[in-house]
């Protein structure tokens, strides 16, 4: 518990910080991010340990979004051939 | 040393964290965490089985190595969302996984101890209550 508690108050400051420069690249959908601030946040109540295991749940999420999103910020390809004369 | 942003990097450290993190907080150490209100006495009897031992061995492994992971999920995700903000807020949640890192080996580390210094304590016992009834004989015995 000693070491428990400030560890979750570093992994929830990560948390909070990564969900916010997230945000502004649009690498993760918002609601992720928004998730992410709740997660870094509620890690000041980590002394109950039960906030604590939202980090590998928010994480999970997160790897699993980054996914779909990261997938979607490609260049679109052309579907039209160009019009010949 | 350059971090290549990779999704499939960061995406891999992440599930791992979950994975490894949750494994070691609830299999190979839930029932350390909850130990605290156990009679002191309750433990060389408990940590006396090997396979507790070696379960709590291999959850302490899994939690130092998950913050490790997390560490590496931040540091790629970080790579792939670089000049997205402040730089300064990049090398804060690198700093702070890596605190975070740090702090899950100490708590690995220190769980661990309990599990293996109570089954030391036991064998010592054990020890020296043979060799005090075959070798020297007891201080009540000179006077």
């Amino acid at each position: 518990m000693v070491l428990a508690v400030p560890a979750a108050l570093a992994g929830g400051l990560a948390v909070w910080l990564l969900a916010g420069l997230s945000a502004r690249n649009s690498t993760l959908p918002r609601w992720i991010t928004t998730f992410g601030r709740v997660v870094g946040v509620a890690q000041l109540f980590a002394f109950y340990s039960l906030p604590m295991m939202l980090l590998p749940l928010w994480t999970l999420i997160a790897a699993l979004g980054m996914r779909s999103s990261s997938a979607g910020k490609g260049p679109e390809p052309s579907t039209t051939a160009p019009a010949r004369r | 040393m350059a971090i290549i942003p990779s999704p499939g990097a960061a995406r891999a450290a992440g599930v791992a964290f979950a994975m490894s993190f949750t494994l070691a907080v609830t299999v190979g150490l839930g029932d350390l965490l909850g130990a605290f209100a156990d009679a002191g006495n309750s433990f060389p009897a408990y940590f006396d089985h090997r396979p507790e031992r070696l379960r709590h061995a291999a959850g302490a492994y899994l939690l130092a190595g998950s913050g490790l992971v997390f560490a590496i999920f931040i540091a790629q995700s970080l790579a792939l969302d670089r000049g997205a903000g402040p730089a300064g807020r990049g090398v804060s949640a690198l700093v702070a996984s890596g605190t975070f890192a740090a702090l899950l080996g100490l708590a690995a580390a220190a769980l661990s101890t309990v599990s293996r210094a109570s089954g030391s304590e036991r064998s010592r016992v054990i020890q020296a209550s043979r060799s005090r009834s075959t070798s020297f004989p007891s201080l009540a015995t000179w006077c």
